[in-house]
């Protein structure tokens, strides 16, 4: 009797220790594991900056007719922990072309098409009439920065993380800042008193 | 007694039954020398269970010292999560009672390695370095501002444990001020520092590099934090006026700034010191870790000879193994409490083996005697103290020749105008190591 109690039990472990499982799931769900900087932060945050820029009246102005070009300069992080700004940046940059108004020159891949050009044009194995010219980019109009700072407090049994996440865009030619929003997000966390 | 013999069994290899300094002292004596190889594979595998923490804190810290910043990263990084998830832990912890249970009856090297808060705010200040070295300024930053944040919030918590294990130990009836007279070692060690959390030397580091980034204003509270506890330097006070005249465009340099940290030597072990302590039942051995004061001495400085034609010698900024000593002495009172409990429940399982007849007397006998060992755990490959030097150079190549009491070294260091240079020396016994980390040039 006790060795089948014994077996059973062996077994029940063994189902429980023994699968994994791989699941997907839906990338905007709320993700509360930790007060850490996650993803449905940055999320917020992406779609906070677009909503509020594509709303501000000056900037509804600006884009009736055009399609003004902007770069991204840098988002610096502020925060104590390492957080990937750049992610944030990318998101609010897609968002942006997503939605016809803006368009954007890449800082980050000038080098590369740099080197592109000058094999199309140096290296002898690009038929000319179909070789892209240098110094035809179009100069952009708007620099968009900012910065995410972060104030952490911890006691006992609580942490407490609140992020701003500020954006600025700023007419390169002028150096008037055309259009500033911020996202304040606020995570607390209780330590529960029991746990494995 | 059969829980109590398959934890024996079970943590062989552990430092349960070894003591930890008696496991480290071979790869300290190898990276006084040159960093043996193997060292990190045999420390790899014990950085799991119980000692994950400690370990990954030793092996991180090697790999620094040996030139690697890169695995050094991950280690620490790996150190760091688990402190970050002590953070969130449950108040009380299922898998947590079962270490608890058996330290009570064998010894606190049964418990997980949680680190020291002085070792934390080190282990931020190592990773901050590391990601330095290797360019990436925003990471540095980013574990600057954790040391900062992680002194202050120690410094909050430890005054509410202090008061906490003096209050119970009131209840309990245990006196705990007067530290009995074989731990009185401790206190001397611990003389030359006042906190065992306010590190002078790693707001100075942060200073400098947050100088070097343009960031003025809070390189002055930096500076002012470490002129704090160490008001006697007159190196942080002119610092700290620079620091005002760049924030106020008063100063435009046009020399460059170069800055030597130089990290001396290795922490002490703990060492054990065992004693009978009264109870009720009569004298019961207990066994505690401490620090022995002849393995404390001040640091001794480092000349610096610049090719220029001048001298510099670095000034002692932090005395790490002081404040590891501190930090023993600040937990004595809730070790005392816990140690004189413990021997209450070994004297009633005594009691209870005598009912089993001589040979369940004797095994228990036995056992108290060999499980009653104190915790000498403390992260090892740290330096014993830490001294700065800090001189205005012309821009161009320079080179600054280092003598100190563990040898000699030429080094190269790039100097630009109105930049920081900082130049990382480490010497571990007899050799000294240099890094130059890369020139800081106010951009952020």
């Amino acid at each position: 009797m006790a060795r089948t109690a014994i077996l059973i039990l062996l077994a029940a472990t063994l189902t429980l220790t023994g699968c994994t499982r791989v699941q997907y799931g839906d990338p905007t769900d709320v993700e509360t594991v930790t007060v850490d900087f996650g993803s449905t932060d940055l999320q917020m945050i992406a779609n906070a900056m677009v909503d509020d820029m594509l709303t501000f009246p000056p900037v509804r102005e600006m884009t009736r007719e055009r399609r003004p070009v902007l770069f991204v300069d840098r988002v610096q992080n502020r925060t104590s922990e390492h957080v990937d700004t750049e992610s944030i940046t990318d998101s609010i940059r897609t968002k942006l072309i997503q939605s016809g108004k803006f368009r954007f020159v890449d800082m980050t891949s000038v080098d590369r098409v740099r080197d592109q050009l000058e094999y199309q044009r140096d290296s002898g194995m690009v038929d000319p009439d179909t070789a892209r010219e240098m110094g035809r980019h179009i100069g952009s109009e708007f620099m968009l920065y900012g910065a995410l700072t972060g104030i952490a407090k911890r006691d006992g049994s609580t942490r407490d993380n609140y992020y701003k996440f500020t954006l600025n865009m700023l007419n390169l030619e002028t150096g008037i800042i055309e259009w500033a929003s911020e996202k304040e997000i606020r995570k607390t966390r209780s330590r529960g008193l029991f746990g494995l | 007694m059969v829980v109590a013999l398959a934890q024996l069994l079970g943590c062989a290899g552990s430092t349960v039954f070894q003591p930890y300094p008696e496991q480290a002292s071979a790869w300290r004596h190898g990276i006084a020398q040159e960093s043996a190889p193997g060292v990190r594979d045999t420390l790899a595998r014990r950085a799991r269970g119980t000692n994950e923490l400690l370990y990954l804190q030793e092996m991180g810290r090697l790999a620094q010292l040996g030139g690697e910043p890169a695995t050094s990263l991950e280690d620490f990084r790996k150190a760091i999560a688990l402190y970050n998830e002590q953070d969130d832990e449950a108040l009380i912890r299922l898998t947590g009672l079962g270490a608890t249970g058996s330290a009570l009856l064998t010894n606190d090297n049964a418990l997980p390695y949680r680190g020291e808060d002085y070792e934390r705010i080190l282990l931020h200040g190592f990773q901050a370095l590391n990601f330095w070295r290797l360019g990436r300024l925003e990471g540095a930053a980013v574990e600057f501002r954790r040391v900062t944040e992680e002194q202050r919030r120690a410094e909050r918590r430890r005054e509410r444990e202090i008061a906490d294990a003096e209050e119970k130990a009131r209840e309990e009836g245990i006196p705990v001020h007067s530290l009995p007279e074989e731990l009185g070692g401790i206190n001397t060690a611990a003389a030359p520092v006042r906190s065992s959390i306010e590190n002078a030397w790693l707001y100075y580091l942060a200073g400098v590099f947050r100088e070097g980034t343009g960031d003025y204003n809070n390189a002055m509270v930096d500076y002012r934090r470490a002129l704090q506890i160490r008001p006697e330097l007159e190196l942080i006070q002119q610092d700290l006026q620079r620091a005002e005249a760049k924030q106020a465009r008063r100063h435009e340099p046009d020399r460059g700034l170069v800055v030597v940290s130089y990290e001396q030597g290795l922490v002490p072990p703990r060492r054990e010191v065992s004693f009978p302590i009264p109870t009720r039942h009569g004298y019961i051995p207990i066994a505690l870790p401490t620090y022995d004061p002849a393995d404390f001495r001040p640091g001794r400085p480092m000349r610096i000879l610049v090719d220029d034609g001048t001298t510099r010698e670095t000034t002692e900024i932090a005395r790490i193994d002081a404040m590891a000593a501190r930090a023993l002495a600040d937990r004595m009172p809730g070790m005392l409490l816990r140690h004189t409990l413990r021997a209450r429940a070994r004297y009633e399982a005594q009691k209870r083996a005598e009912e089993w007849g001589v040979l369940g007397f004797f095994a228990v006998q036995v056992y108290n005697l060999a499980s009653e060992r104190a915790d000498l755990r403390s992260w090892l490959s740290l330096p014993a103290n830490t001294q700065v030097a800090r001189m205005e150079l012309e821009p161009g190549e320079r080179n600054l020749k280092l003598s100190g009491p563990g040898g000699g070294a030429s080094v190269d260091v790039p100097v630009v105008a109105g930049g920081v240079t900082l130049v990382r020396v480490t010497d571990a016994g007899a050799r000294l190591q240099v890094s130059v980390l890369p020139v800081l040039e106010e951009r952020q």
